[in-house]
C-alpha cells in the first residue's frame, strides 16, 4: 500500500522533466493550505501514540532473538513508526516555518529533527536488509529505502536499490511502482526517452489502473519529447478517457487535470486551436474549460500562432465578455494583432481595450467589488494603449507621415479619454499628464490650433495624481511648456480669425514636422492711439478671450518668467484692440510699473492714463498715475513725463472726488473729505479753489453750516483770487443767515454786491484774470449767474443786506441799502415795499420828516404802481397820518387824514374793507374831527345872559360831534371806535363841566346861589353827566368785550373816575412772559426686565415675584 | 443702564439677600401680592388717563419695592412738575439724575423746572456739565436748553452762541430760532427778534411760542392791538400756554380790564394752581369788579396759602374782605400783616390805618352796612 501511494504522490509531478516542481516527500502535503495548526496538533496526539509504540517496541526488541523473523517484523515495525514520526515532525517544522514567516523577515526551515527520524529509519531499513536477508518483506524494505535515498539525493544508490528489487523481486507488487520510479530517473534526470519508455511501459503492462494510467500519462511525455506530438496527444486524450473510466478517485481526477492541461501544450505546438475547441468541453468542467483555453490561447500568442490565439481569446471574451481576465484577453489580442503587423485592426482593438474596461465600462461596473481586479484591467488597458499609442507617435516622428500623426492622435484622445479624465485619480493614470501633452503637442504638429490650445490649457492645469509614482513619472516641466503653447496656440487662432494667418490646409501626404520651433509671443505689436469715447467697447471673439485668458494664466503661474512683459502686452493688446479701454489701460499699468525701462512702458503708461481720462475713470487713473509717479524709474524727476504723470494724479484726484465720490456715489461725506484732502495735498492746484467750493456746498447741504462756512472763510482767505468768489460770498453769506449770524451776513451779503460790481466794472480787479478761455468763459457765466432772472443773487444780496443791517439795528446802512435796491431793481416787484421800508426806517429813527418825504416820495414814484397795491398805499397815508400826528402839526394832520379819507373811496372794495382799511379810514375821520372837538371844547357859558343861546350853540356841536364820532364808531374799528365813544363822553363831560362852571347870575345871595346851582346841576349837569358816565362805560364795556387797549382806553378810565372817583384804581402789573423753547421730555413707561422664567410660569410675574422682596 | 437691565439687577441681588423669609401669621389671609410689573403698569394708566395721584401713589408704591428705578424716579417728577409742585419735582429729578447722570428726560426737564423755579443759573450748570459728558457734546436738545437757560441768566451773548451752535447743525430749528428771537427782544431789537420769531413760526406754525413772542415785540412796540392778537394766537395754538394766558391778564390788568383779565386768568390758575402769580393777579382782577370782593379775597388767601409771607397777597385780602362787614375781623388781620411788610410805603400805611380806622368806626356805628369799598386797586400797595 505504501508503495502506491509513494506512487501517486511520485505522480503528482509528471511532468517534472518539462515541468519541474518543488516539494520534498517524504512529508508531502498539498501546500500551505493544506498545514492547519489544528490537525497538526491533532498529529501529536496520534505521535504521542506512536511514542508509545516506539518505546513498546524498543523494550520488546531487545529480547527478541537476534536474526528471527519477529525481530525483522519488529524492527520494520519500529522503522515504519520512525518515518511517520518524521513525517509529522517534518509537517511540524513547516508549521513552525509559516508562522515565523509572519513575524520574522528571514526565517529559515529547519528539518533537523524529522531527518533525524528519517535518518533512523533508513538506518533501521539498512539493518534489517542487511542482517535478516530472509525477511519476506524485504522487497518492500528495499522500495522503502531506494525511495528515501532517492528523495535524500543519493540518487544512484536509490537506483541500485530499485534494481536489486527488481532483479530479486520481479514479481513483487512493488514492481510496478518501481517501474515508475526508474522511468522517471530516466525521465527526468539521465534523460533518456527510450529506457524511460522502456520503465514505463513495462509499468503500463501493470493491473493496477493507477500505474496503468500514469505509466500512461508518461509514455504520452514521451512521445511529446521524442517529437510525435501527435501520438502524445492520443495517449494524453487515452489517458483522460482511461481516468474517467475510473471513477472519481482523486488519483485519477488529479491525473486527468494534468493530462488536460498538457493537452493544450500540444495544441498549441499542433496549432489545433479547433480540436481544442472540439474535445475539451467535452472532457472538462465550464471553469476548468476557459482556464484550459487562457492557456491555450497564452500558449499560442507566445508560440506566435496569432490568428488561432486571437480566436482562442475571442472565444473566451465572447464566452464571459465581463470576466476579470477579459481585459487581459483583450490585450492579448492586440498584441497578436501587433505580431501581425495589423495597425488597423491594433488601432480598432485598443480602442475596445480602452473602450471596453475603462472606469465605467460594463466590465468596470461588473468588477465594481473587485478593487484589485479593476485596477489591474485598468493597469493593463492603459498600460496597452499607452505603449501603443507611444509606439504611433514615436513611428509617426520618424516618418512625418501625416496619417501615423493622426493614428496617433486618435489613440491619444482614447488614451485620455480613459485614462486621463477620471474623478477617481486611482483610476487616472501615472502618464496620463505627459500624454494629455504629447496629444497636445501631436495636434500642434498637426495644426489643429483650437484643439491643441484646448489641450495646453487642460496640461497647465491638470492634477497629477497624488501618488509617488504618478509624480515621478510627470514631467512637470510640461506645464510650463503647455502654459505658453497655449497662447501661441490661441495667437494663431486669433490670427486666422483676423485674416492674418491662413488656416491649415486638410492635405494628404503631407510631411509632418513636429519639432519645428513654435516661435514666440509677437513681439512687434504698435499701439495706435485711438479715442475710447468714439470707439465703442466691442466683445472679444472667443480666442480672444481665450488668449487673453491663457496669457493671464502664463504669467500669474509663472510671474517671473522671461516672457512675461510680452505675454501681458498681447494680452493688453487683444482687448485695447476691441476697444476695452479701461481693462486695456490697467492692463498695460500693471506693464509699466513691473517694467518700467521697458521700451514699451512709457508709451503704454501715456495710452492708460488717457484712455482712463477719456473714459473719465476717475479712480483708476488716480491708483495708476500714484502708481506711476511713485515709481522713479519710469517717472523720474524733472521729465516731461513726470510733469504729466503729476498733473494726472492732481486732476483725476480731483475728479475722482467730483464726479466719482459726489455725483455718482452721491457719497457728501466722503467727496467733502476727499476735497478738502485734495486741497491738502495739493494747495496750488488750479482747481484748489474749486474743490474748496464744492466742500463748502457739500458740507452745507449736509447741515454742517460751521464747517461749510469754515470751509468759505478759509477760500477767500487762501485763493484771494479765484473765480468762484462770487459763489463763495454768497453762499457764505446765506450760511450766517441760516447761523443766524446777522451782522456778518449782512456785511458778506454787501461784500457779495460790491465783487459782483467790480466784476462787471470796466476794470474787473476783483477776479481773478482767468488764464485760460475755459475759465473765463466759467467766471462770465458766474457773473451772469448771479443776476439770473429766477434767482437773482444780486438782488436777495442786497435785498438781505438792506434787511439784516435794519435786523441788527445798523439802520442808516440799512435805509442806503434800500435806496439803493430800489434804484437798482426799480422793476422788481418789491421795489416799492423796499422803498417804504426806507421810510420806516427813518421813522424808527425819529427822523419823521424825512420819513415823511420819503414816504411822499415813494408815493408819487409808486402810488399808482400795482405792485404797491391800493391796500398798502393805503397804509403808507396812515402812516402818513400818523407821522403828522407825532409831528404835532395839525394843518399837517388835517391835510394827512384828508388825504386819506378822500382817497379811500377809491380803493378797492376789498381793501377799504379790510382791517387795514378800516382802520386808516376810522382814524383819519377821529382826526379830522379833532379841530371841532377842540373849537366844541372852546366854547364856554361865560354869562348866565347868554346862557340860553350858548348852550343851545353848544348843544347843536355837541349834537353834531356826536353824529360825527357815531359815524366813526360805525366804521367799524375797535380802537377807533373806543377813541370815538370816549370822546362822545368828553363831549357831554366838557358840557356839563361848563354848565357848572356857569357864572352865578348877579344879584343872587348865598342862598339863591345855591338854589341856582342846584337847579341847573339837577337840571342840567347831572343828565348831561349821565350822559357821559353811559358812553364812557359804552366804550370801556366795549374795550373789555373787544379786548382793545390803549391811550383811549385809559382817558375813558380817567373821565369816568372824575364822576365816578374811585372805580379804577391804580393798574395792577403783572410781568409777561416768553413762552421758554425748552425741549421737554413726557412721561416714560416704566418696563420691567423680564426675568429668566422658570418651566411652566409666565416670565414676567416670575421675574418679579422672585425678584423684588 | 437701562430700566430693564437695572431691574434685573436688582431682582437677581434681592433674591439673594432676602434671607430667612418671614413666616405669615397662623390664620392671616393675604390678598396676592402684586407683581411690580402690575403696579408700574397701574401708574402709566393712571398717568396716562390724567389721574396723577393715583399715578403718583402706585409709583410711591414702587420705589419702596425698586427704589432705583430711574424711569420711576422721573415719572413722580414729572408728576410733582404738573402738580405744581417744582421743588419736590426738582428732587425727583435729581434722584433721577443720581441713578444715572446722561438720564436724558431728566437732564432735558430738570433744567427746565429749576428755572421755572427761579434758579436758570442751576439749569446753565445742569447743562454744561450734560453737554460735557462723552457722546452729548453735540446734543441738540441739550445744547438748545441751554441756550433757553443761558438767556433766563441775562447771559445773552452765550445763549446766542449756544442757538447758533444748534442751527449750525439743525438749520431749520425753530426752538433755536425762538431763542434767537426773545434774544433779540431782551436786547430791545425788536426788529430782528420780529424777523426771527416770524422765521420759528414759518418753521413750526403749530408751536405756541414763536407767536406770543411777536406779542410780546408788539407789546414792546407799544402795537397793544397787535399783541393782543398775537397772544390770542399763542393760545388758539395751545389753550394751555400759559405764557400766552399770562400776557393777555397782563395787557387786561395794565388798562384795568378787570373783567378781560379774570376770563384768562380764570383758566391760568387751573391750569397752575399753585401760580402765585395767578392767583394774586386773579384776586386784583375780580378786585376790580362789582360784587366780586369775597371771592377775589379767597384768591388772595389762597396766594397765601402757598406763599404766606407775599405782601401783595396779603394787602389784596385786606382790601377785599374790607368790602364785607362779615370779614372786617379778617381784613383787620390782614390789613396788620400787609402793614407790617416792610415792602408797604408809608403812604400805604397812611391809607391802611385810615381806612381800618373808618371800618372799626363803622364797626361801632351799627351792624348792618357795608363799609364803601372801591373797586380796583388804587388803595392797596
Amino acid at each position: 500500500m505504501k508503495a502506491l501511494l509513494l506512487a501517486l504522490v511520485v505522480a503528482a509531478g509528471p511532468g517534472a522533466v518539462l515541468k519541474p516542481k518543488g516539494g520534498p516527500p517524504p512529508a508531502s502535503f498539498g501546500g500551505r493550505e493544506a498545514l492547519r495548526p489544528e490537525e497538526v496538533d491533532r498529529e501529536g496526539a496520534a505521535d504521542h501514540k506512536r511514542d508509545e509504540q516506539v518505546a513498546a517496541l524498543k523494550k520488546i526488541i531487545p529480547h527478541a532473538e537476534d536474526g528471527s523473523a519477529q525481530k525483522a517484523e519488529m524492527l520494520f515495525q519500529l522503522s515504519e513508526l520512525y518515518w511517520e514520526k518524521s513525517r509529522y515532525l517534518y509537517r511540524r517544522e513547516m508549521l513552525t516555518f509559516f508562522t515565523a514567516q509572519k513575524t520574522s523577515a528571514d526565517p529559515r526551515e529547519d528539518h533537523r529533527e524529522s531527518e533525524l527520524y528519517r535518518s533512523e529509519t533508513m538506518r533501521l531499513y539498512d539493518a534489517v536488509l542487511r542482517e535478516y536477508p530472509a525477511y519476506d518483506r524485504k522487497d518492500e524494505v528495499l522500495f522503502n529505502l531506494a525511495y528515501n535515498l532517492y528523495e535524500t539525493g543519493q540518487r544512484e544508490q536509490a537506483v541500485q536499490r530499485y534494481e536489486e528489487l527488481l532483479r530479486d523481486y520481479a514479481t513483487s507488487r512493488f514492481a510496478p511502482d518501481t517501474y515508475i520510479q526508474l522511468g522517471n530517473h530516466a525521465f527526468e534526470v539521465a534523460n533518456s526517452i527510450e529506457r524511460a519508455r522502456g520503465y514505463y511501459e513495462r509499468a503500463w503492462q501493470s493491473t493496477n489502473p493507477k500505474i496503468r494510467s500514469y505509466a500512461l500519462y508518461k509514455l504520452a511525455w514521451c512521445d511529446f519529447n521524442a517529437g510525435d506530438k501527435e501520438r502524445a496527444l492520443a495517449r494524453l486524450k487515452q489517458t483522460i478517457e482511461f481516468s474517467e473510466k475510473q471513477g472519481k478517485d482523486r488519483a485519477f481526477t488529479d491525473l486527468k487535470t494534468e493530462a488536460l492541461a498538457d493537452t493544450v501544450r500540444v495544441y498549441v505546438e499542433l496549432d489545433r486551436l479547433d480540436d481544442a475547441l472540439a474535445y475539451l468541453p467535452a472532457h472538462t468542467t465550464k471553469k476548468r474549460l476557459v482556464s484550459l483555453l487562457a492557456k491555450l490561447a497564452d500558449g499560442l500568442l507566445a508560440a506566435g500562432r496569432h490568428e488561432s490565439a486571437i480566436r482562442g481569446y475571442r472565444w473566451l471574451l465572447t464566452d464571459a465578455p465581463l470576466a476579470e481576465a477579459a481585459p487581459e484577453y483583450q490585450q492579448a489580442i492586440i498584441k497578436s494583432y501587433e505580431g501581425l503587423r495589423a495597425r488597423d485592426h491594433v488601432r480598432v482593438e485598443v480602442r475596445k481595450l480602452a473602450e471596453l474596461y475603462r472606469p465605467g465600462s460594463d466590465w468596470w461596473a461588473a468588477n465594481a467589488a473587485k478593487a484589485e481586479v479593476l485596477q489591474a484591467g485598468f493597469n493593463l488597458a492603459e498600460e496597452a494603449l499607452r505603449t501603443s499609442v507611444t509606439e504611433y507617435h514615436l513611428e509617426a516622428q520618424k516618418t512625418k507621415q501625416v496619417d501615423t500623426y493622426r493614428l496617433a492622435r486618435d489613440i491619444y484622445r482614447v488614451y485620455l479619454d480613459a485614462f486621463a479624465s477620471s474623478p477617481d485619480e486611482r483610476y487616472v493614470s501615472d502618464h496620463a499628464f505627459n500624454l494629455k501633452f504629447y496629444y497636445a503637442e501631436i495636434l500642434w504638429a498637426l495644426e489643429e490650433w483650437e484643439a491643441a490650445a484646448r489641450q495646453y490649457d487642460e496640461v497647465t492645469s491638470f492634477k497629477v495624481p497624488e501618488r509617488p509614482e504618478a509624480k515621478e513619472v510627470a514631467n512637470e516641466r510640461y506645464r510650463q511648456t503647455a502654459s505658453y503653447d497655449a497662447i501661441l496656440a490661441y495667437e494663431k487662432l486669433v490670427k486666422i480669425e483676423r485674416g492674418r494667418l491662413a488656416p491649415s490646409e486638410e492635405r494628404e501626404g503631407r510631411r509632418v514636422e513636429e519639432a519645428r520651433n513654435k516661435g514666440s509671443v509677437e513681439r512687434t505689436q504698435k499701439l495706435e492711439r485711438r479715442s475710447a469715447l468714439q470707439l465703442e467697447e466691442q466683445p472679444l471673439s472667443r480666442f480672444e478671450a481665450a488668449l487673453v485668458g491663457a496669457c493671464d494664466r502664463y504669467n500669474q503661474k509663472y510671474p517671473t518668467n522671461p516672457d512675461e512683459i510680452d505675454v501681458a502686452y498681447q494680452a493688453a493688446l487683444v482687448l485695447y484692440g476691441r476697444n476695452h479701454f479701461v481693462e486695456a489701460a490697467h492692463r498695460f499699468g500693471e506693464i509699466i510699473l513691473k517694467h518700467p525701462d521697458e521700451r514699451r512702458s512709457q508709451e503704454a503708461a501715456d495710452l492708460s492714463m488717457a484712455v482712463l481720462e477719456e473714459k473719465e475713470e476717475w479712480a483708476e487713473l488716480n491708483a495708476l498715475a500714484r502708481a506711476l509717479k511713485a515709481n522713479t524709474r519710469l517717472a523720474r524727476p524733472g521729465t516731461e513725463f513726470t510733469r504729466r504723470v503729476n498733473a494726472i494724479v492732481e486732476g483725476s484726484q480731483y475728479k475722482l472726488a467730483d464726479e466719482v465720490t459726489y455725483r455718482k456715489k452721491k457719497d457728501t461725506t466722503g467727496a467733502l473729505a476727499q476735497f478738502l484732502a485734495f486741497v491738502d495735498e495739493f494747495p496750488h492746484s488750479e482747481n484748489a479753489d474749486r474743490a474748496l467750493t464744492y466742500a463748502m456746498s457739500i458740507a452745507s447741504e449736509a447741515g454742517q453750516l460751521d464747517t461749510a462756512a469754515a470751509i468759505g472763510e478759509r477760500l477767500l482767505k487762501a485763493y484771494p483770487q479765484t473765480i468762484f468768489d462770487l459763489r463763495v460770498k454768497y453762499d457764505l453769506a446765506k450760511l450766517y443767515e441760516e447761523r443766524a449770524d446777522f451782522g456778518r451776513a449782512a456785511a458778506m451779503y454787501g461784500d457779495f454786491v460790491a465783487t459782483y460790481d467790480l466784476a462787471t466794472s470796466a476794470v474787473p480787479h476783483g477776479a481773478k484774470a482767468p488764464k485760460d478761455e475755459k475759465q473765463r468763459k466759467e467766471r462770465e457765466a458766474l457773473v451772469e449767474r448771479c443776476t439770473d432772472k429766477a434767482d437773482n443773487w444780486v438782488q436777495n444780496a442786497l435785498f438781505n443786506a438792506g434787511l439784516w443791517r435794519e435786523a441788527t439795528g445798523a439802520l442808516d446802512e440799512a435805509i442806503a441799502i434800500k435806496q439803493s435796491y430800489v434804484k437798482r431793481f426799480k422793476d422788481a416787484p418789491d421795489a416799492p415795499l423796499v422803498a417804504a421800508a426806507a421810510g420806516a426806517l427813518l421813522e424808527r429813527q425819529g427822523k419823521l420828516a424825512e420819513a415823511i418825504k420819503v414816504n411822499d416820495a415813494v408815493l408819487a414814484t409808486f402810488g399808482k404802481d400795482p405792485r404797491l397795491g391800493d391796500g398798502r398805499v393805503l397804509e403808507l397815508r396812515y402812516r402818513q397820518l400818523k407821522l403828522e400826528e407825532q409831528r404835532k402839526s395839525l394843518p399837517d394832520v388835517d391835510r394827512a387824514a384828508r388825504e386819506l379819507i378822500a382817497a379811500w373811496p377809491k380803493l378797492k372794495e376789498v381793501d377799504r374793507q379790510s382791517p387795514q382799511g378800516l382802520l386808516a379810514l376810522a382814524h383819519a375821520r377821529f382826526v379830522v374831527l379833532e379841530p371841532a372837538f377842540r373849537a366844541y371844547q372852546e366854547l364856554k357859558f361865560k354869562r348866565f345872559a347868554t346862557f340860553k343861546a350858548d348852550r343851545a350853540a353848544k348843544e347843536k356841536k355837541l349834537a353834531e360831534l356826536v353824529t360825527a364820532y357815531t359815524e366813526v364808531i360805525q366804521q367799524g374799528d375797535p380802537d377807533s371806535g373806543i377813541a370815538a365813544l370816549t370822546r362822545i363822553g368828553e363831549l357831554y363831560g366838557d358840557f356839563a363841566a361848563n354848565i357848572g362852571e356857569l357864572p352865578d347870575p348877579p344879584g343872587l345871595d348865598d342862598d339863591q346861589a345855591a338854589l341856582f346851582r342846584s337847579e341847573l346841576e339837577s337840571r342840567y349837569v347831572f343828565p348831561v353827566e349821565q350822559k357821559a358816565v353811559e358812553a364812557l362805560e359804552k366804550a370801556l364795556a366795549k374795550a373789555s368785550e373787544l379786548s382793545v387797549y390803549g391811550e383811549w382806553v385809559l382817558l375813558a378810565q380817567e373821565r369816568l373816575n372824575r364822576f365816578r372817583p374811585g372805580t379804577y384804581g391804580k393798574p395792577h402789573e403783572l410781568e409777561v412772559r416768553a413762552q421758554e423753547p425748552f425741549v421737554s421730555a413726557g412721561h416714560e413707561r416704566v418696563e420691567l426686565a423680564p426675568a429668566v422664567s422658570t418651566a411652566g410660569q409666565p416670565p414676567r410675574s416670575s421675574s418679579v415675584a422672585g425678584g423684588v422682596p | 443702564m437701562s430700566v430693564r437691565s437695572l431691574l434685573l439687577l436688582l431682582s437677581l441681588g434681592g433674591c439673594a439677600s432676602l434671607g430667612p423669609s418671614v413666616q405669615p401669621s397662623p390664620g392671616a389671609i393675604k390678598a396676592p401680592e402684586r407683581s411690580a410689573q402690575e403696579i408700574a403698569n397701574q401708574a402709566a394708566d393712571a398717568f396716562d388717563a390724567g389721574r396723577l395721584a393715583e399715578a403718583q401713589a402706585a409709583y410711591a408704591e414702587l420705589t419702596l419695592r425698586a427704589p432705583n428705578l430711574v424711569a420711576v424716579q422721573f415719572d413722580l417728577g414729572l408728576i410733582a412738575e404738573r402738580q405744581g409742585r417744582l421743588t419736590e419735582a426738582i428732587e425727583r429729578y435729581e434722584a433721577a439724575r443720581a441713578l444715572d447722570p446722561r438720564h436724558k428726560p431728566t437732564l432735558l426737564n430738570l433744567g427746565r423746572v429749576s428755572s421755572a423755579a427761579g434758579h436758570p443759573e442751576a439749569a446753565v450748570a445742569l447743562y454744561e456739565a450734560a453737554l460735557k459728558l462723552a457722546g452729548n457734546e453735540n446734543d441738540l436738545e441739550l445744547t438748545n436748553n441751554l441756550a433757553v437757560a443761558y438767556r433766563l441768566t441775562k447771559r445773552l451773548d452765550d445763549a446766542e452762541r449756544a442757538a447758533q451752535r444748534v442751527l449750525a447743525r439743525a438749520r431749520d430749528n425753530p426752538l433755536a430760532y425762538q431763542t434767537l428771537a426773545l434774544v433779540a427782544y431782551d436786547r430791545g431789537s425788536f426788529r430782528l427778534a420780529e424777523l426771527l420769531a416770524l422765521h420759528a413760526q414759518r418753521l413750526d406754525a403749530s408751536a405756541p411760542g414763536p407767536a406770543n413772542t411777536l406779542g410780546l415785540i408788539a407789546l414792546g412796540r407799544g402795537e397793544l392791538r397787535a399783541a393782543h392778537a398775537h397772544f390770542r394766537r399763542a393760545l388758539a395754538l395751545d389753550a394751555r400756554s400759559v405764557p400766552a394766558l399770562t400776557n393777555l391778564a397782563a395787557l387786561a390788568l395794565t388798562y384795568r380790564d378787570s373783567a378781560g383779565a379774570e376770563r384768562v386768568l380764570r383758566t391760568l390758575v387751573e391750569l397752575e394752581p399753585t401760580s402765585v402769580e395767578g392767583l394774586i393777579s386773579l384776586g386784583w382782577a375780580l378786585q376790580g369788579q362789582p360784587r366780586k370782593s369775597t371771592e377775589a379775597g379767597r384768591a388772595f388767601e389762597q396766594a397765601l396759602a402757598l406763599q404766606p409771607d407775599r405782601v401783595e397777597a396779603l394787602c389784596g385780602a385786606a382790601w377785599a374782605f374790607s368790602s364785607d362787614r362779615a370779614s372786617w375781623e379778617k381784613s383787620f388781620g390782614y390789613f396788620e400783616r400787609c402793614r407790617a411788610s416792610p415792602r408797604t410805603s408809608e403812604a400805604d400805611r397812611l391809607a391802611l390805618d385810615t381806612k381800618v380806622k373808618s371800618l372799626r368806626a363803622l364797626q361801632l356805628s351799627g351792624p348792618s352796612t357795608n363799609a364803601p369799598s372801591p373797586r380796583g386797586g388804587s388803595d392797596s400797595p
